[in-house]
């Protein structure tokens, strides 16, 4: 139960919200009548049934996939997560790809065989390492895989990340060939310039916001990302007017604060005070509010505050993999954005694709222990314990930012909550009363319902 | 049908193939089974076998590849192991079962 403001308690089991003047007697009245909506107890049991040092790999049907071609990079991001430096180069070969590609297929097909859909198969080349970086493999392997499944009659979307920096002849083929792209651009030229850059591009905004305005004339659907560091979380309403400016009100925008991890660490620990009181859900908010009020409706988010009910735990643990990952060394791992962390779940070797049976699931440990111990936080129910390679992040190295993310969370949640009780839609959100289960027709509760209707609330 | 004078019989599936390799499912035990380009090869033979009822060993089949991937001679008896296997693996896997 949590207390918002002086009136209303919010029960994140039941999803609701009522006053806090009633009485007990009508408290366990509300609580029998209306059933708590969460599956905690079962999924909890399910997680741990499982062993962290011995886990079951259930890899089964899938439609996704992802490939890191590379762990080499045209920049040296102040940030990068993945610490990227070219000093030990590893990449995949093309007939890496091609057997990984077979073992997806075929899953795939399990897919359609046990679903009887057709769902199209989305691979996702990305990395910790900028895919581009060997072109000729790059466009070998994108030719491949679309290859392979016109020849097998399976239906294919293609997606990818970049960092954008691209010449003419090879944006023209990303546009050719892929349905969805995650571009990478700080949100101006100053801080572009500041973060992502290397010796062989020490500025770099001009030739990434060519790529962004090719992209935008040719209707390529894709998503600006931008990472910023916190004590920049201050310029986001600079940033959007400079975006809409730039590259009109239709461009797609999310933004991201800087892990505390790889190259970002000295810096944390250098400037931690600082750092830590650097608020970005008010910045956010703020950004968001100002956006809407100037521009309308544009498309601005952040993976930091789900905006849905989240059903299940992080899709990155061995027991419950949907989007195995290739990694340049051959490792078949679980999540790619667990950059020290990894669940790795299989490996290519001499007879080809070669899933374990069981593995050693860090990723496990983590979600074990936050899942119940995040359970009386606010935002549970939108991230169920949360992620844990972050989790494991600050385990690993604790920094000031260590509990940061959450807390911004909380915050967020607590926001969005007092909003809606005024009566207002927020980011998505509203209550509705709730009427129809008439013994507590007169108690004033409220229900937590999306603006959208998807209330799919498991 | 018989297998190595074994009665048995091949378990009901649907099939897809990618590039000659087998993707079996049964939709009742919810049950699917992914199998390397060998094994899909010795799979097709013995469920062909079964469809017009004959009856197959292991010599059969190692005949059937040695003349398929032209194996010479002295790696028969390897060759003959690793089919056993692979109709082991049917069995314990509920792909043939034994009547
Ligand atoms: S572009 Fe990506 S991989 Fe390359 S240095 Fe920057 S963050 Fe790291
Ligand atoms: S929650 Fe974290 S670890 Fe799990 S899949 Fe998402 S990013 Fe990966
Ligand atoms: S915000 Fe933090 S404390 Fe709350 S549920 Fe998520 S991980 Fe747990």
């Amino acid at each position: 139960m949590h207390k918002i403001d002086t009136d209303f308690i919010y029960d994140s089991q039941r999803l609701i919200f009522y006053k806090q003047s009633l009485a007990a007697d009508d408290v366990s009245k509300i609580e029998t009548l209306i059933p708590i909506n969460d599956l905690f107890d079962s999924l909890k049991e399910r997680l741990e049934a499982e062993d962290p040092v011995s886990s079951t790999v259930r890899l089964s049907a899938l439609t996704q996939a992802g490939i890191c071609l590379t762990n080499g990079c045209n920049l040296r991001c102040t940030y990068c997560g993945d610490n990227i430096t070219n000093e030990n180069l590893v990449s995949l070969t093309l007939d890496d790809v091609a057997v990984y590609l077979k073992e997806i297929m075929k899953r795939w097909l399990l897919n359609k065989l046990v679903t009887r859909k057709e769902e199209p198969l989305e691979i996702t080349i990305s990395g910790g390492g900028e895919p581009t970086y060997n072109w000729n493999l790059f466009q070998e392997t994108v030719l491949l895989i679309e290859k392979k499944c016109a020849d097998n009659h399976i239906p294919l979307s293609l997606r990818m990340t970049t960092n954008g920096i691209l010449i003419p002849y090879q944006r023209e083929f990303i546009m050719n060939h892929f349905s969805y792209v995650m571009l990478s651009y700080d949100g101006m030229p100053e801080l572009q310039n500041k973060n992502r850059i290397s010796s062989e591009y020490p500025i770099s905004s001009n030739i990434v916001e060519d790529t962004i305005r090719y992209f935008l004339a040719h209707n390529l659907d894709f998503t600006v990302r931008t990472t910023l560091w916190q004590d920049d979380c201050i310029r986001l309403k600079d940033i959007i007017d400079y975006m809409v400016s730039t590259f009109g009100p239709r461009i797609k925008w999310t933004v991201l604060p800087v892990l505390p991890t790889g190259r970002a660490l000295n810096r944390i620990d250098r400037k931690s005070d600082e750092l830590k009181n650097q608020d970005f859900v008010e910045y956010y908010i703020e950004a968001l509010e100002y956006s809407k009020e100037k521009y309308g409706d544009i498309s601005i988010g952040t993976p930091m505050f789900s905006d849905h009910l989240i059903a299940l735990f992080c899709s990155g643990l061995s027991c419950n993999c949907a989007c195995p990952w290739l990694l340049p060394n051959r490792d078949i791992i679980t999540c790619i954005d667990a950059p020290n962390t990894k669940t790795v779940i299989g490996t290519i070797n001499d007879t080809g694709v070669e899933i374990f049976k069981k593995c050693v699931d860090p990723l496990l440990t983590q979600s074990i222990i936050k899942y119940s111990e995040c359970r009386d936080c606010i935002a549970y129910r939108f991230c169920k314990g949360g992620c844990p390679a972050k989790h494991l992040m600050t385990v690993e190295h604790e920094t000031a930012l260590s509990n940061w993310e959450c807390s911004m969370i909380e915050k967020y949640w607590m926001y969005v909550f007092r909003k809606i009780l005024k009566g207002e839609e927020c980011f998505g959100w509203k209550v509705e009363p709730i009427n129809t289960i008439e013994e507590i027709s007169g108690y004033g509760v409220l229900k937590l319902v999306r603006i959208d209707g998807d209330n799919d609330v498991y | 049908m018989f297998i190595n004078n074994v009665e048995s019989r091949v378990k009901k599936l649907v099939t897809e193939s990618i590039d000659g390799e087998l993707v079996l499912f049964n939709a009742e035990e919810n049950q699917s089974i992914m199998l390397n380009r060998s094994a899909s090869i010795i799979w097709e033979y013995i469920s062909g076998a079964e469809a017009s009822g004959k009856s197959v060993s292991t010599d059969d089949i190692v005949s059937m590849l040695c003349s398929l991937y032209s194996i010479p001679s002295d790696q028969r008896q390897r060759l003959y192991n690793d089919v056993i296997q692979v109709i082991n693996g049917f069995y314990d896997s509920g792909l043939l079962i034994r009547i």
